[in-house]
Formats: structure tokens, sequence, C-alpha cells
């Protein structure tokens, strides 16, 4: 402040932004420690490992990356998963967060810092994390200044929905997708901006790099074309416009087809056809204020006649095309979880294995306020403050929190694309509080002692007259916007700047607040963003960094670590043969296959449903035709996973009723009806004997009874109905410390010859020729 | 050793520490314009 008000004729205002601009570094700098160090609380209070499931996963396919090189990633076929079917895994994953830890992993070894990959990828999402708050920075920055900027960046550094998706060890795509998503926008808005070239092949790279990175790439391809459609709707068509959105068009979806997992699907699925639609209306545009500069008036008139006549029959034509064609596909075009987003109940409609996934359901309210906290006030504060003035790049944050919200209504995984938007938003929101709070004071105190300055000031900025306070700032950005918005904002322009309006004189003093009451304000925002602050730690340190393979509990006794998922898959991985195939539900099969390097039949892809309903209908079946299935695929060793001796309720038996219906979907005889007394799901002794009987009630209740002598499930809150039972076709051959994995081998086929011999005899014996016994001895 | 309350006390610490440098970067750049 002393450097400020120091007299320095001439220059107030470039000292103003040299020591603004060593503020706003050392804020960013800041910003990235904190976005990676929140994220650390998994690691201190756990241990650095991979979490949950999909992580396992990816973490598997790194090594092999790492291991093998980039050719041989590519070819990889993996006969460990799906068996017998196997997946071919180069061209079904989505590479980009492998190769940016592989990456990562090859420079740091290159320059001698010997990480193991797994430290690499349990820190991959940390850093990202970083990289996405600076990427919301810059995109902020271009819709609403500097400030703005900052403060966006800093809430994104600690949002809780990002940091769930982003602790240390959260090895997932969403750890560089959010960044991929944020940057890509960033980079449409800068085109948007500039209108430069440069900018704009960037922009395809970045989107290249979602592509590879995510699957919701489609959110981008998506929302971009809207935003263009809604500048082109309310007369915003410009160069700028066009150069930010066609090479997007062109450009991405070359390089989104060079990626196998998407290959064509980038120009035959309904998904990417938005983008093509107004990339064709972007044109028809361009074209009509190309021939209105060429043409008179009168001539012009002829030619939009012509040209809207021509133009109705031949999109006419282009949408009846396209019609047929997304018709002529089973799914309309749409894959099952797009659909899902455009009609939330399609899902638990028609394909139970997306329904079964709980990050797949509509989130409840609370979880709303778990995930962004004080941000979902702060929004519509936000949104208001990008309609005043409204420009380009502000209608598309608008359009950004409009579409993300609802979609994270659909689906409560996707508040992962909501937190940037909203944290944008809110951003905005404090920024132009901050403006007019921080604003008043330094005029306040200021008023008495500089006149003078003031004066030279004014004079400076007459040029540039501003709305209002918040519009104060000299951010490039702004002014850009300002110059380059449509001949009708141009027109608006023009008018206030011929006479330095009245009105914003009024409007300037109006914004004016006494000393007391800003500084009453400020720390009032202050004790918000506390909150807000504390709020965020809390919900890392303890809501979202528990890694799920390890569990912990806290009573009376002290802490308590659940470790039976490691002490399992290592029982696998030492007391079995290399070669043996594990069944269990999906959700182990990537952890099976990453951490005991076992074959498994289903694991989480879910690529196959039918091969997810034979394992389903196992599951749902007595033994003996359970073992049957089993045996046919096969398998050796079945893991079930069960919580109740210790109250773990992310069990088998939580989940068994998705087997049912999964199950039931492909193969008809197992009915959900069966499995429900009078519509109630029960384990008790009211329970159907179809479940009493199946395989997954005996698997997980085998010898549960010797623990207490009731049989007391604590996750079902009930005594168990089938207490004593004997197993027939399978045995036990591993039971974790806990319970809570239970590993039953299954039992060899009878000797088939000597039962067949047997029976031969006998026939022999009731007069059968020995010929045909002599004809196949083995059968 | 660093555990996870001292984390804690760093992560409050910083997230309110920036929201205060934010403030101030806004005061810094706020060029009051009034009549």
């Amino acid at each position: 402040m002393a450097a400020l008000e120091s007299p320095l004729p001439g220059t107030p205002t470039a000292m103003r932004n040299a020591f603004g601009n060593v503020l706003s570094v050392l804020i960013l700098v800041l910003i990235g420690v904190l976005a990676f160090s929140i994220r650390l609380f998994s690691v201190i209070k756990y241990e650095s490992v991979i979490h949950e499931f999909d992580p396992y996963f990816n973490y598997r396919v790194t090594q092999f990356l790492s291991k093998n090189g980039i050719y041989e990633f590519w070819n990889w076929f993996d006969d460990r998963t799906w068996y017998p079917l196997g997946r071919v895994i180069g061209g079904t994953v989505y590479p980009g967060l492998t190769l940016t830890a592989g990456t990562i992993w090859w420079g740091l070894n290159s320059l001698n810092i010997p990480l193991s990959v797994e430290t690499v990828c349990v820190f991959t999402a940390p850093v990202f994390s970083a990289f996405a708050s600076w990427a919301t920075y810059l995109l902020t920055k271009e819709v609403k200044g500097s400030g703005a900027g900052l403060a966006a960046a800093a809430l994104l550094a600690m949002v809780p929905s990002y940091i769930s998706r982003s602790v240390a060890g959260s090895y997932d795509n969403e750890a560089v997708a959010i960044f991929a998503l944020i940057f890509t926008f960033y980079l449409y808005i800068k085109t948007l901006n500039t209108g430069s070239l440069f900018y704009a092949t960037l922009n395809a790279l970045a989107y290249f790099y979602m592509v590879c990175s995510w699957g919701g790439y489609t959110f981008i391809i998506n929302l971009i074309p809207m935003h263009v459609l809604l500048c082109i709707v309310t007369g915003r068509y410009s160069p700028r416009l066009y150069i930010a959105y066609a090479p997007l068009v062109v450009l991405g979806t070359l390089l989104a087809a060079l990626v196998p997992v998407v290959g064509f699907n980038a120009v035959l699925t309904s998904e990417h056809f938005a983008s093509f639609l107004v990339f064709i209306i972007i044109h028809v545009v361009a074209l009509v204020y190309y021939i209105k500069g060429i043409l008179s008036p009168k001539m012009f008139k002829v030619a939009v006649t012509l040209v809207v006549s021509i133009g109705m029959v031949v999109c006419f034509i282009v949408v009846a095309i396209l019609v047929a064609l997304v018709a002529s596909s089973p799914t309309g075009g749409w894959s099952g979880r797009s659909l899902s987003l455009l009609d939330p109940t399609y899902a638990s409609k028609y394909i139970p294995i997306i329904a079964s996934v709980s990050e797949h359901q509509p989130p409840t309210w609370p979880s709303y306020f778990m995930d962004i906290n004080v941000l979902a006030f702060l929004v519509p504060a936000g949104i208001i403050a990008c309609f005043s003035p409204l420009s380009d790049a502000s209608s598309f944050v608008v359009l950004y929190i409009v579409m993300s919200v609802y979609f994270s209504g659909v689906m409560v995984r996707l508040m992962l694309v909501l937190a940037p938007a909203a944290c944008i938003m809110s951003g905005i929101a404090l920024s132009q509080a901050f403006d007019v709070f921080t604003g008043s004071i330094k005029y306040q105190l200021g008023a008495s002692s500089n006149s003078t300055d003031d004066a030279e000031d004014n004079t400076s900025t007459n040029n540039a007259p501003k709305d209002d306070v918040s519009a104060g700032k000299t951010d490039k950005g702004e002014e850009i916007v300002k110059e380059r918005s449509s001949k009708k904002g141009k027109k608006k322009e023009r008018e206030p700047a011929d006479k330095p309006s009245v009105k914003a004189k009024i409007k300037k003093k109006a914004l004016v607040l006494p000393l007391e009451a800003s500084i009453v304000a400020l720390l009032l925002l202050i004790m918000l963003g506390a909150f807000y602050v504390i709020h965020c730690v809390w919900a890392a340190a303890e809501a979202y960094s528990a890694p799920s393979i390890v569990l912990t509990s806290q009573s009376r006794d002290g802490l308590h670590v659940f470790d039976d998922f490691r002490e399992s898959y290592a029982w696998l991985s030492h007391n079995t043969d290399v070669d043996d195939k594990v069944a269990s539900w999906w959700d182990y099969g990537y952890q099976t296959t990453a951490m005991a390097n076992r074959t498994v039949i289903v694991d989480n892809n879910t690529w196959n449903n039918t091969h997810i309903a034979t394992v389903g209908t196992a599951m749902s079946s007595p033994e003996k035709a359970a073992w049957e299935i089993f045996n046919s695929l096969d398998v050796k060793y079945v893991l079930v996973v069960f919580g109740g001796l210790i109250g773990y309720p992310s069990d088998d038996i939580n989940k068994f009723l998705w087997m049912v219906r999964i199950g039931g979907g492909v193969f008809p005889h197992i009915k959900e009806a069966d499995y429900l007394r009078d519509g109630q799901y029960r384990i008790d002794s009211e329970a159907t004997p179809t479940m009493l009987n199946s395989l997954m009630y005996k698997l997980s209740y085998y010898r549960f009874v010797e623990t207490d002598g009731k049989g007391y499930d604590r996750v079902r809150r009930t005594e168990i109905g089938k207490k004593h039972f004997k197993l027939t076709h399978f045995e036990e051959v591993f039971t974790s410390h806990h319970w809570m994995v239970r590993l039953y081998k299954l039992k060899p086929p009878r000797n088939r010859i000597r039962g067949k011999a047997k029976k031969l005899k006998s026939k022999t014996s009731s007069g059968l020729s020995s010929k045909s016994a002599k004809k196949n001895p083995w059968v | 050793m660093f555990d996870d309350q001292d984390l804690g006390f760093f992560a409050n610490f910083l997230g309110i520490f920036i929201f205060i440098l934010v403030i101030a970067y806004h005061f810094v750049m706020a060029d009051p314009k009034f009549e």
C-alpha cells in the first residue's frame, strides 16, 4: 500500500499492476501448494497406496506401459480378465492418464529420480489438481479478470467434490480429465476473445488430451456447440466465434478418431452429432454475413429468400438422413450412459448394470452441500454478475453452470463437472463483492489525501468509461470482450462512449460504501471463506481420504484397522496357481488381477453384460447349478465379500439383488420376486427358500453362526435365517481376519469314469453287449 | 513427524491465508474512480 501511495509521478497504474502481478503469482503458487497438500491426508492417515477399484486397473496398465513400452501397450491383449474372452486393453482404455503418469515416471527416471511407478501413480492426481486450479484461474481471468480468476482458483483448489476424486492414491481418469476439461474451455474462451488460430489449434490439442483421458469429453463436444448456437441465435456471431469453433470440430474430430477407444465413434455416434450440425449452421451463418457484406441491401433480401428456401430443403433432407441413421441403430445411436443423462429413468428401466453403480444414482440435496458447500449459495450471485455485462465468455460460463447443474442432478458422479463451474461462478461473485468493498475502502482512505492523484487517474482512464466499480480493473480480457462483442453490442457501446454517461456517474457514486460497512462486510466474507476452507479440509481429511482397500474405525478401544482385502489378495497370490481363475462379483475384478495377479471372469470394465449376467446367475443359483456354471468357466475359486461380522455395508449380500436383476436380465429363469418376501429383501428366517439356498447366501453365511452362536448380521441387523448347513460343491479355503473376504474352492468333479464304469457294469450284467463299453471308455 | 492434525492445521491456515491474499490483491488492484 505504501508503494502504491508513494508518489511516482505518471505511473501509479503501472506500479499497481506490477505489485498486483507479483501478488497474483504468489497467490497462484500458494494455491498450487494448497491443492497438492490438502490431498495428502490419505497418505498421512493411511499410507501411500492406490485406492478403490478402477485405480488398481489404471495402475496395472501403467505398470505394463512402463515395463513394455508404448507399442506393446497399444497391442496389449489381456488374457487375465474376462476369461475366456480376454480384453484388448490397448484398444478399450482411455490412455490419457496412463500415458501421463508413464511419461512423468519416465521423465523422473531419466533425471535420475528413481521413483516407483506406484508413487508416481499415487501423486498424479494431487499434481493435476494444482494444474486444474491454475487452469481455472486462466479461464476465469478470460471471463471476468484476474481477481475473479484468483478467487475461483482458490475455491477449486479445495472444493470437496473434486477432492473426492483426486486425493493422493485416487489414480483415476478424472484426476487428469478435470484439468483437461477446464484447460480446453480456457483455450476455447481465449480463442473466442482473441480470434487467434494459434489458440484454436492449442484448443484442439487440449480437446484431444481430454478425449484421451475421459469419456466425459462428450460434455465438451456438446457444450461448445451449444454455446456457439447460443451466440448465433443471440446475434453474437463474429469471425472469432468461427475461428474458435470450426478448427476445434475439424482438428478435434480428426484427433479424437486417433484414440483407439473412440475411433469412428467420433463421427458415428449421436453424442457427436450436435457438433456437426452446429458446424453446418455456423458455415451457413458465415456465408450469410459474407454475402451481406458484398451485396446491396435489396439484393441481400432476394438472396436471403433464396438461401432460406434452399437451406430449408437441404436441412430437411440432412435431418431426415440423420434421424434415419440414428433410428436404425439399436439404442437409437446413444450409449446407455448418455441416454440416462437425457432421461434419468432410462438406466433404472433398461440397464441394471448402469443403475447398479452407486455413482450413477441421482444425488441427494445434502450431497450438494457436502460437495460444493457455500458455493451453492454463491453461484446465483455469480450468474447475475455474468450478465453485467454479458459477453461471449460470460455467456459460456453461464451455459456451463446451467448444463452441469442439470447433469449433476442426474448422476452423482457428474458433481465433478459441476464443481469447476460452481467455483468459477462463486469466484466471480466473490470477486465482484471484493471489488466493491476494497474499492470503497481504498476510496474512503484516499479520498481526503490524494485528490490530485484521482484527478490524474480520471484523465488517464477517460477513454474507457466503465460501467461500475467492478469494471474498474484494467484487465486485458475485459477490454477485448468489450471490443469484440457483436455488432449490436458495438452499437450500444458507441452511444455511451459519445456522452460520458451521467448514469454511470450516479452508479459509481451509489456503489461507494462507508468505510466501516466495507470492513465489516469483508470480515464477514473472510468468515464465509474460512467456513468453506474448514469444511473442505474436514471433507478431505475425514470423508474422502479413505482408500477403501484399508478400512478403519474408531471405537473406545482405539483405532481398528481392517486390512482384509490385501490379506486375501496376498493369500490368493501365494496359495493358488498362477493360472487359476477366480470368480467374484465384478466390483473386485480389477483388484484381483492387479493385487493377486489371478485371472478373473468379470471386472469393473463391465463391457460384456452377458458375462456379468452369467456370474450373477451363478451367485443367485443353488449350489449345484452354480457349481456347473463356474465349472464351465474353468473357475477354481470363488471370492465373496461379507460385512456381516464387522458391519461393513458394501458387501455382496447388499449387492445381491443387483446380481439377481442383472442375471435375470439375460437368463429369465432368475426372477427377482423369488428372492423377495412380500417385496422385501430379507435374510432372516422369513427369507424365501430361493434366497436361503442361493450360492451367495450360503457362501456369505457359511459357519457364520460359529462366531457368536446366534448368527447376528450387523449390517442387516438381524439374525440370519439359515444357520447350520454344509456345503456340497464348494469348500472354504480362506476367510480373512474380520471375515470380510471369504474364498471358496470348487470341489473337484466326481470321478466320472468310475461312476460310468459302475453303471456300465450294472448294464453289462443286465445283458448289454460289452462292445459299446469298449467303444468309448472315457465317456 | 508431520501427522494429519498438523496437515489439517497447515491446510486450514493456508486456505484462509489465500483468501486474505485474494482480498489483498483486490485491494491493490482497486482503482476507485468515484466523483
